[in-house]
């Protein structure tokens, strides 16, 4: 499936398109969702959401945090009960380059970290869900076509921050040029174990395999400008090693 | 509409004729479905606490103009939180909230002194002590003023003045 995710625009939709299969399949298993974050908390207020979308606002934490509010509010009735905060993320730009996998593993002190290991995320949203809301109440379930597991989640509390980009803008990165934080998925839970070793739920497995269907199909983003295609082609052979529904460019031009 | 909600309005419409953007922020605006809040509710946890004690209002310039090092001075004192108190009653999971959660941000407590009939606020980190909250002591129209919002301070003390009467009448 072609993710078109070579701008902001559509890896916000494929982000969508994922909570769209997600929240049935977590209403079917118990969960009250809602929906949160500063769309709902500022609906009203057009004027607001357009100026928080100004880069300067990163330098008022009063704002980031109404900004990077995470995306629900989740309740789980039952004999583990709890409320917490959920965002649904998808990881689509693995690292192409060996040397820069290298550095991470040298700064980080991981020496097994893998390229199917290294997820990101938006560094702002990091820092809200680390700061603004009790950690062990906030859990990332994020989707990833470049791991064997698909799809993870953990408590925030319990994810390995490896990596931080610490400028406001990275112009090294393609599309909105957001700074990030890497995550080690390495260390996630796949999601039916999250749930079933965290809230007891036991997943409706052919469902959820659809899902993790679905995820195999995400094309592999590159890296605008930065990756050529022969670059390109190297990580997406290795990466076929572990995860061998990624397609190549012939099997993406066949539509395989 | 309850009491709360009515001063609520009115302090909103002061922001606003001041050239504040305001938005309501309150446990009920930030969870619109009643059903889904009132399942919060029936939580007592840090996680359910931040919804049911989220502030009155988040409140901001219009625009931000100037230079880069103007800008940035805007965006840290002009963006705020308002929590609305007609009491100094914080009860112990509000303030531990308040202090866990919201201490890397700026919120204004906005005290309605009904003795008085006025308005006084202060930021919730200079006035919280040994689990309590003290009296804030700045008038509106300082700290208003002190915003630069191209007001003089006849205009701001006037616009104060007019919302101060309706928000006691």
């Amino acid at each position: 499936m072609d993710t078109n995710t070579t701008n902001n625009i559509g890896r916000m939709n494929l982000t969508k398109r994922l909570e769209e299969v997600l929240k049935p399949f977590l209403i079917k298993e118990g969960f009250l969702i809602e929906d949160f974050g500063y769309n709902v908390t500022l609906r009203n207020n057009s004027s607001m959401r357009t100026i928080l979308k100004k880069l300067i606002i990163k330098k008022s934490l009063t704002a980031l945090m109404v900004k990077f509010g995470p995306d629900f509010i989740c309740i789980k009735k039952g004999d583990k009960q709890e409320l917490f905060f959920l965002d649904i993320k998808t990881s689509i730009t693995p690292i192409f380059f060996d040397s820069y996998i290298e550095k991470l593993r040298n700064m980080a002190k991981l020496s097994k970290l893998s390229r199917e290991d290294i997820g990101e995320i938006e560094r702002e949203a990091w820092d809200s869900y680390n700061n603004f809301y009790p950690r062990n109440n906030v859990i990332i379930i994020i989707a990833c076509p470049y791991n064997p597991n698909l799809i993870l989640a953990e408590r925030i509390n319990n994810i390995l921050c490896f990596y931080r980009f610490e400028k406001d803008t990275n112009i090294e990165a393609g599309g909105s040029r957001t700074p990030h934080v890497n995550i080690h998925l390495g260390k996630m839970r796949r999601l039916d174990v999250f749930l079933k070793e965290e809230f007891g739920v036991e997943v409706h497995s052919s469902e959820f395999n659809e899902i993790l269907e679905f995820v195999k199909m995400w094309d592999i983003n590159k890296s605008m400008r930065r990756v050529n295609w022969k670059q390109y082609d190297n990580a997406i052979k290795k990466l076929k090693q572990t995860c061998p529904w990624i397609k190549d460019r012939t099997e993406r031009k066949l539509n395989l | 509409m309850n009491f709360m909600k009515n001063k609520q309005q009115h302090i909103k419409g002061m922001f606003k004729e001041l050239g504040l953007l305001s938005s309501e922020y309150d446990f009920e605006n930030i969870i619109p479905n009643s059903n889904f809040r009132n399942e919060v509710s029936k939580f007592n946890t840090e996680a359910s606490n931040i919804l049911k004690f989220s502030p009155e209002l988040f409140v901001m310039p219009s625009s931000i103009r100037g230079n880069e090092e103007e800008k940035i001075k805007i965006v840290k004192n002009n963006i705020f939180f308002v929590k609305i108190i007609t009491d100094l009653k914080f009860s112990k999971e509000e303030l531990e909230i308040y202090e866990k959660y919201y201490k890397n941000t700026k919120v204004m407590i906005l005290y309605l002194d009904f003795n008085k009939k006025s308005l006084f606020l202060d930021n919730f980190s200079n006035l919280k002590t040994r689990g309590k909250i003290k009296s804030p002591k700045q008038n509106i129209i300082d700290f208003v003023y002190n915003m630069n919002l191209s007001k003089s301070r006849d205009e701001v003390k006037e616009i104060v003045s007019k919302w101060n009467n309706l928000i006691f009448k």
